[in-house]
């Protein structure tokens, strides 16, 4: 028996979690088997076009994705902390964790008419591809409850093996065209199995080719390691850093739909006089997946902050630092540095203010530097 | 094959861990009470010692593939990320939680009789009962694990071969365990 049953548990889940986000990657395997099923298919419909005897496109069925705010339906598991009847609002952000090139989902929830103050994260911090348009399973709590895939833009559906299909939705908060499947799981499924449909409903699969960059990390107290990048304190500065994790050689990501990040750096950071357990901050310096020497793209959900030019917030909702979508952003050279966590935009300023990014080592060309003089009221270009 | 796990080594539990639930689910039952207990003499706080074992098993299954068998045996390891975490949490005031975050862990309430049966068991906290292992076992587990000495630096010390020391320590942290799943199978035979 153990002696903390609670945190037994939502250890355990969170680790089911990871698995079904590695899963899907793994899985890749038995795409490439349906890939050469869909093939002989495709090979019989080609035979059956060439006869006259090809009729119509199949027609795609299944259940309607419901949107990603709404109220939470019945059926939840009891420790989840979606409750029915309470708001629930999907977000998605780009991984900050060092080398893993994605993005990170969550279902935010609060009582009705008040701020999110709670929720489930889920990050694989995969990205989309043309060929493995699947990037962001979130098997709900304990594989049941409120749970979403997130697609590329050409998945029309997703089948989930034990569940049926659901027709995925666009959203004008997802970027890039990306689409959503929101659904409730009322039992156990494989939903590390999920497989997209096209309009056609044909099966869309093959292997991503995404890159893992190799990393090394370093526990706080040890010196930082070298990298591609590197976020230093400031001298004077009332932030500390703890433990992080640096990309130790930049490959572009060229195959992703749409403009993903690459996290380069990624650090703890503490800001003692903040106190409290909800002030801890993670910092990360991002670069254009496709091309680390270029200007990344604007992060999206992020609203330039008042009398702070150069300075971006995720506005609309805060939910529980777990989550770690609450951030601020400032353009610095050909880079991006994020700070999440913390309660307020202005601790988030204070950390952002107290870090220094060093230059990105792979492209001498790229300097990113924080400069005076370098910032700017939009996501674009810097001055 | 639960029963198989059972019988797995710490190393295969670990590296299990990354495809396989069931067998990071026994390694936390492995360790638990050895990781709270000494979590629960170092803060003296039951709410604490329990979110900081959740943060500390967080972070082990984070860094569970880069464990290798030997020189460091599995429950310093874990120990040892208990330490820091300890460390980090007191330096900064607040409740370290980054491999929580990391991993997405849910924040969830302990119930009160959970957090009853952490004081029970700090009651015969583990710091003591390494009074009851051997000597040279007893000097080994704290050199290691409290005062974070290299095995070379520990071995120098005591006058043996590193490789000397590593058992010795290993084979006190097993001790150790046994010593307090017994305790806690009295608790839970009590209760």
């Amino acid at each position: 028996m153990t002696l903390l049953p609670e945190i037994e548990a939502a250890l355990l889940d969170a680790v089911a979690r990871d698995h079904a986000a590695r899963d899907g990657r793994s899985v890749e395997r038995l795409r490439r088997l349906v890939r050469l099923r869909a093939r002989a298919l495709a090979l019989v419909a080609a035979m059956l076009v060439l006869t006259g005897s090809a009729t119509a496109a199949l027609m795609l069925a299944g259940e309607r994705s419901a949107p990603l705010s709404g109220v939470v339906p019945a059926g939840q598991v009891p420790g989840s902390a979606l409750v029915a009847g309470a708001r629930y609002d999907i977000q998605i952000a780009p991984s900050i964790w060092a080398g893993q090139i994605g993005w990170c989902g969550a279902i935010g929830t609060g009582p009705r008419s008040s701020p999110l103050d709670s929720g489930i994260a889920s990050c694989d911090a995969t990205a989309p591809t043309a060929t493995d348009p699947l990037f962001g399973i979130a098997p709900g709590f304990v594989g049941r409850g409120l749970a979403y895939v997130l697609t590329g833009p050409s998945v029309a559906a997703v089948r989930i093996p034990g569940f049926g299909t659901v027709l995925t939705r666009a959203d004008a908060r997802l970027p890039y065209g990306f689409r959503a499947a929101v659904f409730n799981l009322r039992g156990p499924t494989a939903l590390a199995r999920t497989v997209a449909l096209n309009r056609s409903g044909q099966v869309i699969s093959g292997r991503s080719g995404l890159p893992v960059e190799p990393t090394r990390s370093w526990f706080a107290g040890q010196p930082s390691v070298a990298g591609a990048c590197s976020l230093s304190a400031r001298r004077d500065s009332p932030i500390e850093l703890g433990s992080g994790t640096v990309v130790t050689s930049l490959r572009p990501a060229r195959s992703i739909i749409g403009r993903a990040f690459l996290p380069c750096v990624e650090v703890d950071v503490g800001l003692p006089a903040a106190g409290g357990t909800g002030s801890d901050f993670q910092a990360a310096v991002l670069l254009d997946a496709a091309d680390p020497g270029a200007l990344p793209a604007p992060l999206p959900g992020m609203e330039p902050v008042a009398r702070h030019p150069g300075v971006f917030d995720r506005s609309t909702g805060d939910p529980a630092p777990i989550m770690s979508l609450g951030a601020s952003a400032e353009r610095i050279g050909r880079a991006w540095l994020v700070v999440t966590g913390g309660r307020t935009l202005s601790q988030r300023l204070t950390v952002m203010n107290g870090l220094r990014v060093g230059p990105v080592r792979r492209h001498p060309h790229v300097v990113a530097q924080r400069e005076a003089g370098r910032r700017s009221t939009t996501q674009g270009a810097p001055r | 094959m639960v029963g198989d796990l059972n019988d797995a080594t710490d190393f295969e539990l670990l590296q299990l861990s990354g495809s396989d639930g069931e067998a990071f689910a026994v390694f936390y039952r492995r360790y638990e009470r050895v990781v709270v207990g000494w979590l629960m003499r170092q803060t003296g706080r039951p709410e604490l010692a329990a979110d900081l074992t959740a943060e500390v098993f967080a972070a082990a299954y984070l860094a569970a593939g880069r464990f290798r068998e030997g020189p460091e045996p599995a429950g310093a390891w874990l120990l040892g990320i208990a330490r820091k975490k300890v460390l980090q949490s007191w330096r900064r005031d607040r409740i370290e939680a980054s491999a929580r975050r990391r991993l997405a862990v849910e924040r969830v309430e302990v119930s009160d009789e959970a957090l009853e049966a952490v004081e029970r068991l700090a009651a015969v906290g583990v710091t003591e009962l390494l009074d009851e292992l051997p000597d040279d076992q007893r000097r080994a587990v704290r050199a290691r694990v409290v005062e974070e000495l290299a095995y070379e630096e520990l071995g120098s010390i005591v006058g043996v071969s590193a490789e000397t020391a590593r058992k010795r320590v290993s084979r006190g942290l097993a001790a150790l365990r046994r010593r307090v799943e017994q305790i806690g199978g009295a608790d839970d035979a009590a209760a």
